[in-house]
């Protein structure tokens, strides 16, 4: 063991030598052009936008391609190739008018063609389908895509759905261009200039882009071995901004970077199994929500950083979150040993089960070891089990063979996303929730097309977990990003991107 | 023979022998004392001192999670301990079985045993312990079961070996003229006479056990936190190898301690018998 530790920090310090050499040559090239190195530790799985399956690689590919609409900072969507959009009052159907003169990276003007072809790749409905590409089965609600006019298209559903602009994201491409894979052409901000496997992705801004013009003239993404290897790096000087720092990392932030601090935008939580028998009594479940002093938590695992939640949503879903939650169940230990004791649970009966953790994550982990040493002083005994991704995902996520179990659940821009697993026929139910009342206001909110109407169902929703304490609502984790002081306006997003054109120069 | 005569050789100090003695005696009492007594619970959290540098009031420091690692280490060397005597008698009860009776019978039985044992011993050890723990699920008994039965084809080597030189021997032929039966012979004249290969088999195996258990643990697949033990420490150290060395160092120095010292204690174990 000893050996392996001396071999990794003479490893770690050859690494830095390296990086140390690279960062010389790599400065050189930054006097004449305003460029970025941005540190990625993931590899490219495609560069067909529809074919990537890893989310590390549409954080990337957020910067070549554009869907009708994309997401903003502030967790709306704004028109990128539409200009404009409108949906049918019964939620039928959507209608887009595409803005003129939008150009792909290759000079083509993009047509209503190219976006028929794009929405139709994403939904898997064209007649020659590649089976390579990853469709989204939130788009399986349309039933067509046609031209109306030049510049208009309709999209026609099956079944009223008010919320699938969060999933109209999907990029648009050329309809007749074979190269995707190797030389992707999208509408985004930067085109494409080169990929080398395990090493970098390159790009240029476009010119001809139709929005503002990004500060940054070339980005490369550099991609590392490992979070530790691109931290060297960063050290060494040749990483501009690396948005995957650690907390340990973040106290060692050299001064000429600065420290964004944004949210991971996850529900982690110990998500019970309703159906497990002491689960079932809800005084159980709320005792275990009382029980926990969530400050505490945040300061062991995250270094005090984190925004603690209340219920399965969280903040950055803006006006659907309700903030007031956040302090429905507050440390109460008293409280807690009294609903146990209504329970039948004392003493020399006390409460115990079994948390299953993926023990790939060491934050859920250290959340367990947490957990389980505040639950022993209200007398519960919680035994932690660690097991396997691949085994979390069969044995909790789909045979639902477990009794508590804390992960992280993300979202799609779209608040049903977030809670959709709660109803009780849903097939990723897998807390066994089941509560006629929710059902009922999930599809109510699911058609409505009357903002203020839809935000108050989404409100009562929460409302409603919370108060069944479907299960232990923790946090929405830091995101803690690394930014040299010469950039400034680094931009957070609700969903997994990592937004290039808005950096501007630091005064 | 007294423990000075045992540690001294011709007159001459045997430098091995105490050096050994001290770890192995160092190590014993800070797992003893550990079952009844630590400074601090070894599990307590305390936010405001994380990863707190060595000091008076917490002498190896603390943890990511303000847990004492002095208390962790008493109470993990324990945990790490038992499951290393545990591993090795499963093994050497085991393997002086199997040994004993294809090194003494011989013939078929002999031939398809000890090929099995062969492909048992020539799968990696921690490859097969993860496919254990993989249908059983981990946990420490699931653990020491695993290491347990890893374990029973080294013994079983060394004792079949010594049995198949013994077995030709006149004291054994007497034996059985005597009337004495197979069983007797077996386990009451012959294990006596191979105690000193079989001792050094014992402290090689509670090592590769010790190490094994760390290995284990360190893949989380041992034992389960918040528990502790020093495989487990040394995995949960990692991140912060170097902002709080100390996490790493103390559980590190008492893998090192106890298997250095019974190490050297063990070393001329086989030469003495012969």
């Amino acid at each position: 063991m000893k050996k392996k530790a001396i071999f990794l920090a003479l490893l770690i310090s050859v690494t830095a030598l390296c990086a140390c050499n690279g960062g010389k040559t790599g400065k050189k090239g930054s006097e004449d052009s305003v460029s970025a190195v941005v540190g990625i530790t993931q590899d490219l799985d495609s560069l067909d936008p529809h074919k990537a399956v890893a989310a590390g690689t549409d954080e990337v590919l957020f910067n070549v391609f554009e869907g009708l609409v994309k997401p903003a900072s502030n967790g709306t969507l704004v028109p990128a190739v539409a200009k404009d959009y409108t949906i049918a009052p019964d939620g039928m159907s959507y209608t887009f008018t595409l803005r003129e003169n939008v150009k792909f990276h290759n000079g083509e003007v993009v047509t209503a063609d190219d976006v028929i072809y794009s929405v139709k790749r994403c939904a898997g409905l064209l007649d020659a389908q590649d089976p390579e590409v990853v469709v989204e089965s939130a788009l399986s609600v349309i039933s067509a895509v046609e031209k109306v006019g030049e510049d208009t298209i309709v999209i026609s559903l099956s079944e009223p759905n008010t919320e699938l602009l969060g999933f109209l994201t999907c990029f648009i491409i050329p309809e007749d261009y074979a190269n995707q894979e190797s030389a992707p052409v999208g509408t985004g901000p930067y085109k494409f200039v080169s990929y080398t496997p395990l090493t970098s992705f390159v790009v240029e801004r476009f010119d001809d882009y139709y929005g503002d013009q990004p500060y940054l003239e070339n980005v490369t993404f550099k991609i590392c071995a490992s979070n530790d290897a691109a931290f060297m790096e960063l050290l060494s000087g040749s990483i501009d901004i690396f948005p995957y720092l650690t907390d340990e990392q973040a106290a060692q932030l050299p001064d000429d970077y600065n420290l964004e601090v944004g949210s991971t935008n996850v529900v982690q939580a110990m998500f019970l199994n309703n159906d497990f028998g002491p689960f079932a009594d809800l005084k159980v479940r709320q005792a275990l929500c009382y029980a926990v002093d969530k400050d505490e938590l945040l300061n062991i695992v995250g270094g005090g950083r984190g925004h603690v939640i209340g219920s399965n949503m969280f903040p950055n879903f803006g006006v659907y979150y309700d903030e007031t939650l956040e302090n429905y169940y507050t440390y109460q230990p008293e409280k807690a040993k009294e609903l146990l004791a209504d329970a039948g649970y004392n003493e020399s009966n006390p409460l115990t089960f079994t948390v299953k953790v993926p023990s790939n994550y060491d934050i859920h982990v250290a959340t367990a070891q947490v957990l389980t040493e505040q639950y022993k002083k209200v007398g519960v005994k919680a035994e932690i089990q660690l097991i396997e991704w691949s085994a979390w995902l069969t044995d909790v996520y789909r045979n639902r063979d477990y009794e508590a179990t804390i992960v992280a659940l993300d979202s799609a821009l779209a608040p049903s996303d977030v809670v959709k697993r709660y109803t009780s026929t849903a097939k990723n139910n897998f807390v066994n929730y089941e509560n006629p009342e929710f059902d009922d206001l999930f599809a109510k909110a699911l058609a409505s097309i009357d903002e203020n109407e839809k935000i108050t169902l989404y409100k009562d929703i929460q409302q409603l977990l919370t108060k069944d304490a479907a299960s232990v609502y923790l946090q929405d984790g830091a995101k803690l990003v690394a930014v040299n002081k010469k950039f400034t306006n680094f931009l957070f997003y609700p969903v997994y991107v990592l937004d290039l054109a808005s950096i501007k120069p630091a005064e | 023979m007294s423990v000075v005569g045992w540690l001294k050789k011709d007159g001459k100090w045997k430098m091995n022998r105490i050096v050994g003695l001290v770890l192995v005696v160092l190590a014993a009492l800070v797992s003893l004392v550990g079952c009844f007594y630590t400074p601090y619970d070894p599990n307590a959290m305390d936010a405001t001192i994380k990863n707190a540098s060595p000091s008076l009031a917490h002498f190896f420091g603390t943890d990511n999670f303000g847990r004492d690692v002095l208390s962790r280490v008493m109470k993990g060397a324990g945990t790490t301990f038992a499951v290393g005597l545990s591993v090795v008698t499963i093994g050497a009860v085991g393997g002086c079985l199997v040994g004993a009776f294809t090194g003494y019978f011989g013939g078929k039985a002999d031939l398809i045993l000890m090929r099995f044992n062969d492909a048992v011993a020539a799968i990696p050890s921690i490859l097969l312990a993860l496919v254990f723990v993989g249908v059983f699920g981990s946990g420490t008994v699931q653990l020491i079961a695993a290491l347990g039965i890893l374990f029973i084809p080294s013994f079983a080597r060394v004792v079949r070996s010594g049995f198949v030189v013994q077995k030709e021997l006149d004291y054994v032929k007497n034996a059985r003229l005597m009337g004495a039966s197979h069983l007797r012979i077996m386990f009451v004249h012959i294990l006596p006479n191979i105690k000193g290969s079989l001792f050094s088999a014992l402290a090689i195996g509670f090592n590769n056990a010790v190490l094994s258990e760390a290995a284990m643990s360190y893949l989380s697949l041992g034992v389960q936190p918040p528990d502790a033990s020093l495989g487990r420490m040394l995995s949960e150290a990692q991140p912060y190898l170097f902002r709080a060395p100390w996490n790493a160092v103390a559980p590190g120095l008492m893998i090192l301690f106890s298997v250095l010292g019974v190490g050297l204690l063990s070393l001329e174990g086989g030469a003495k018998h012969d």
